[in-house]
């Protein structure tokens, strides 16, 4: 199974590139690398999924232009943003199980130069799709898109294991069977959806340990302009309010002195105008040479809801 | 390539499995310290896309760097930093090719997505877990690219302060399989 979908290389300078004849389902993961050369300023360059409008999306972004940080959010939709160089996104690509396009994305913008800018981003649409058949990179200004841009799209294959919660809500997913050992790469999509009463708090264990204490997360959040970090002795995966969702991306490593750690991105509260950006950097405290099970439990007696969905996928 | 099954809560499905990274080459640190590892013999054009999974111990400070083609220039570079150490969140831009860092007798691990622009230029997006070890675990993101150009990347060199990468220390090297 070929893992690369689609390369497109622009040849003039144009105004969007569509990416078309796709067939991306809910159970999917994606990842595009977006390179733009751009010719003049592009503006915040859009992801559309279906040839929908950008009024229909918002997008969470931080940034790091040296000692400055800023954040905010936007009702459109971007990943990339050049100002007249280049600039190069790797962005992952999902569909939810509610039918959401979500994207996740980091960029390196004005590559090549002395002025290189950090970027990251969460884009949501506000509008839902049973599939995916065409993405559209479109700038707000024409024919900015220039010579030499790429777009690559390729589709992450082995998925392993997933639950999809049906019938009722829970409390726990468990994946058994593993065997991920420290020469491994694995990828847990948590898609998280809470129907309680309340807030749902939920965390990550490993070989059955989901002894919070064992485990110490540091946080970065982007919500509006208000950017924020904090140190938890937790084992945090993400914490969804009433009514909500979360899409939560985990690479999960063993590292090779044994102790286990994972990395979060996450799109919190997509599919809606109050989306927010949200990274994790998490280590346990204990040590082991291998993962034969992981656990998502929620401190809220069946916080998990029905239509949650978690996917998980061996990159090697 | 196999066949694999997953759960559906009662509705058996089929999955073809295929491999998404392939393995260019696994680097141990044994014996003892060093400075620096080296990855060749490889080829990556601008086609391909990588990933660097490192796993650094060490017992001297030190920041490492990260360099394609032999360039070992660090001012042929530059790299703009997001740091988080609980709740300071801050960031800078450097004249280097920095992609992680660690304190004396911690641990840190560094996830790299490694590509070339399709005009030339080495890009790096290091997401950084730091001294998580001393459960002070630092998140740190590194974005970062070349100032020249190159038409393939064929080796790459990661390098510390002298004795900087110890031993336990572990470098995976993986392309994307097209």
């Amino acid at each position: 199974m070929a893992n690369l979908i689609k390369d497109i290389t622009v040849g003039s300078n144009v105004t969007q590139v569509d990416l078309t004849g796709l067939d991306i389902q809910k159970g999917e993961l994606y990842e595009m690398v977006i390179t733009v050369v751009s010719n003049g300023a592009t503006g915040d360059v859009q992801l559309l999924a279906n040839s929908s409008v950008s009024g229909n999306y918002y997008f969470q972004y931080i940034f790091a232009n040296g000692a400055t940080i800023g954040s905010g959010r936007i009702n459109s939709s971007a990943n990339v943003n050049s100002g007249g160089g280049r600039s190069i996104a790797k962005v992952y690509v999902k569909l939810t199980n509610d039918g959401h396009f979500v994207s996740m994305s980091s960029e390196v913008r004005n590559a090549g130069s002395s002025v290189v800018i950090l970027s990251n981003v969460v884009n949501t649409s506000t509008v839902t799709f049973s599939s995916i058949t065409s993405l559209t990179i479109k700038s707000p200004n024409a024919n900015t898109i220039g010579i030499g841009s790429r777009i690559q799209l390729y589709k992450v294959a082995e998925k392993v294991d997933e639950v999809i919660v049906a019938g009722s809500s829970v409390t726990q997913v468990d994946f058994t069977g593993l065997d991920i050992g420290k020469g491994n790469e694995y990828m847990l999509v948590s898609d998280v959806v809470n129907n309680t009463a309340g807030t749902v708090n939920t965390f990550l264990g490993f070989n059955d340990n989901l002894t919070k204490t064992d485990y110490w997360l540091q946080y970065l959040l982007a919500r509006t302009t208000t950017v924020g970090g904090g140190r938890v002795n937790a084992n945090g995966l993400t914490d969804v309010e009433v009514g909500h969702n979360a899409l939560v991306i985990t690479k999960i490593k063993v590292a090779n002195s044994g102790y286990i750690n994972y990395q979060t991105q996450e799109a919190r509260e997509y599919g809606e105008s109050t989306l927010w950006l949200v990274k994790l950097a998490v280590a346990s405290t204990f040590t082991t040479s291998l993962i034969t099970k992981t656990s998502v439990k929620s401190d809220q007696a069946s916080g998990i809801g029905i239509g949650s969905r978690f996917s998980l996928y061996k990159l090697i | 390539m196999g066949v694999l099954t997953f759960r559906n809560f009662g509705i058996l499905e089929r999955l073809v499995a295929s491999g998404y990274l392939e393995l260019i080459e696994d680097i141990e640190v044994t014996g003892s310290s060093v400075t620096s590892v080296q990855f060749s013999g490889f080829t990556a054009t601008k086609e391909d896309t990588l990933m660097l999974v490192s796993e650094i111990s060490t017992t001297i400070t030190s920041s490492y760097d990260l360099n394609f083609n032999n360039n070992l220039t660090t001012t042929n570079y530059y790299v703009q930093r997001l740091l988080v150490n609980s709740t300071t969140v801050a960031g800078n831009r450097q004249n280097n090719n920095f992609f992680a860092d660690c304190v004396a007798n911690d641990k840190v691990l560094a996830i790299s997505n490694i590509k070339l622009t399709n005009d030339g230029y080495g890009t790096t997006q290091t997401e950084v877990t730091k001294n998580y070890v001393s459960n002070t675990p630092w998140m740190f993101n590194y974005n970062g690219s070349s100032i020249f150009t190159m038409t393939s990347i064929t080796q790459l060199d990661v390098i510390g302060t002298t004795n900087g990468i110890g031993i336990g220390s572990r470098f995976q090297l993986y392309k994307v399989v097209a």
